[in-house]
C-alpha cells in the first residue's frame, strides 16, 4: 500500500522534471531535468523492485546510475570541447 | 601508507563487490572472481591508479564521524530551501563570491569543495587548487553567512590532521 | 513489536523523501534561473534520494539487498555532487551570467 503511494509521488516528481526539461530555456536546464530524471527513474526501479518482490531490480538500478553518470559527462564534454575524442582546451 | 596493503585492499574491495553482484557460492564464480580481480589490480597498477588519492583507508574511520555531521546539515538546509520554494512570494536572492579556504591538502580542498556543492543552498562553481579559491554561488544571503562562518572548513582540517595527500 | 517500529521507522523516513523530492520538482519549475534549479535539484537528489534508500535500508534489515542499497546511496550522492559541479562549470564557461534579484528584506 505505502509503497503504491510512494511510487505515485515520484511519477509526479518525474512528470514535473519531464515539464521542465521540454520547455527549459537554455540547453543546460534540458541537461539539468535529465540528469534528475536519472537520478528519479532509479528510485523508481528500487521501490519497484520492492513493491513486486523482485529485487532483481537493484542490479539493473546500479548499472543505471553509472550510464546516468556517463551520459551526462559525456555531453557536458561535447559541450565544453565540441569534440568527444580529447579534451584539449581550444 | 605502504603499497602492498593497498593492492591487497583493492583486491578485497573487488572481490566482495563480485561476491555482492553474484550472491553465489559455488567454488567456480568465486575463483573466477578473485582471478578477474587481480587482472584488475594489474592493469590499476599499470596506469597508475592505487595510491593514497584512491583508497584514503587513513583518513575512513574519521570521515565517517565527519559524513553523519554534513548528513545532518542537508537535511537542515534542505528544510530550508523547501521552505523558500513553497512560499508563495519566491524569496530568494542569488549570490556569487569567492571563498578562501584554509585547507592545505589537495584532498582536503576537494573534499571542502564537493561538501559545498553536496549541501543544498550553496554550489562552488569554479574552484582553483593553486590559490585555494572557489566561486561559490548561493540561493540566498542566509546560506552565505551560514558558509563564511568557515565551520565545515574547520571541521575538515580537523579531519585531515597533518595528513598531506 | 520491534519488527512494528522498524516498519514504522521506514514508512516515515520513505514518505518524507518523497515529500522532498516533490517539493524539489515543484521548485525546477518555479526557479527562475538555471543556478537556482540547480539548487532545486539539489535538494532532491542529495536528501530525497538519500532518505528514501536509507528508509528502504531499514525496511530490509541486514541482507545482500541491504548492501546493494548502500551501494546505491553512496554512489547516487557521490555523483550528484560531480554532475552538479560539472554542469555548472560548464554554464559559467557557455557565458551564462547568475541572475542577480533582490527583494524581500535585503531591499
Amino acid at each position: 500500500m505505502i509503497f503504491n503511494i510512494i511510487i505515485f509521488i515520484i511519477s509526479i516528481a518525474l512528470l514535473l522534471s519531464l515539464f521542465r526539461a521540454l520547455i527549459g530555456p537554455t540547453i543546460f536546464d534540458r541537461l539539468l531535468a535529465a540528469n534528475i530524471i536519472g537520478t528519479t527513474t532509479v528510485l523508481f526501479l528500487v521501490i519497484y523492485g520492492f513493491l513486486s518482490g523482485r529485487t532483481d531490480f537493484l542490479d539493473i538500478a546500479i548499472t543505471y546510475i553509472l550510464l546516468n553518470l556517463i551520459g551526462t559527462f559525456a555531453v557536458l564534454k561535447y559541450f565544453r570541447y565540441g569534440t568527444l575524442s580529447h579534451g584539449e582546451e581550444e | 601508507m605502504n603499497k602492498s596493503i593497498l593492492i591487497l585492499v583493492q583486491i578485497i574491495i573487488l572481490f566482495l563487490f563480485w561476491y555482492l553482484l553474484s550472491g553465489k557460492n559455488g567454488i567456480l564464480l568465486l575463483s573466477i572472481g578473485a582471478i578477474c580481480s587481480i587482472i584488475i589490480v594489474f592493469y590499476l597498477l599499470k596506469i597508475r591508479m592505487i595510491d593514497d588519492e584512491s583508497l584514503p583507508i587513513k583518513i575512513l574511520p574519521k570521515a565517517i564521524y565527519y559524513w553523519i555531521w554534513l548528513y545532518k546539515e542537508m537535511i537542515l538546509s534542505s528544510i530550508y530551501i523547501s521552505k523558500l520554494i513553497l512560499f508563495p512570494r519566491l524569496n530568494i536572492s542569488p549570490q556569487y563570491f569567492k571563498i578562501k579556504s584554509k585547507q592545505k591538502s589537495t584532498m582536503g580542498f576537494n573534499i571542502y569543495a564537493n561538501s559545498i556543492t553536496l549541501t543544498p543552498g550553496t554550489i562552488s562553481v569554479i574552484i582553483n587548487n593553486s590559490n585555494k579559491e572557489i566561486d561559490v554561488h548561493s540561493i540566498s544571503k542566509d546560506t552565505k553567512t551560514s558558509l563564511l562562518k568557515s565551520e565545515m572548513d574547520n571541521k575538515i582540517k580537523k579531519l585531515m590532521g597533518d595528513n598531506d595527500i | 513489536m520491534l519488527e512494528t517500529i522498524q516498519i514504522i521507522i521506514a514508512y516515515i523516513l520513505l514518505i518524507i523523501g518523497s515529500l522532498f523530492l516533490l517539493i524539489g520538482a515543484v521548485g525546477l519549475i518555479r526557479m527562475p534561473d538555471v543556478f537556482t534549479r540547480m539548487h532545486a535539484v539539489s535538494v532532491m537528489e542529495s536528501t530525497g534520494a538519500s532518505l528514501i534508500i536509507i528508509g528502504l535500508i531499514i525496511y530490509s534489515g541486514f541482507n545482500s539487498v541491504s548492501l546493494k542499497l548502500i551501494v546505491i546511496l553512496l554512489a547516487v550522492i557521490f555523483i550528484s555532487s560531480v554532475a552538479t559541479h560539472a554542469l555548472a562549470r560548464a554554464c559559467i564557461h557557455d557565458g551564462i551570467k547568475p541572475l542577480k534579484i533582490s527583494r524581500g528584506k535585503e531591499q
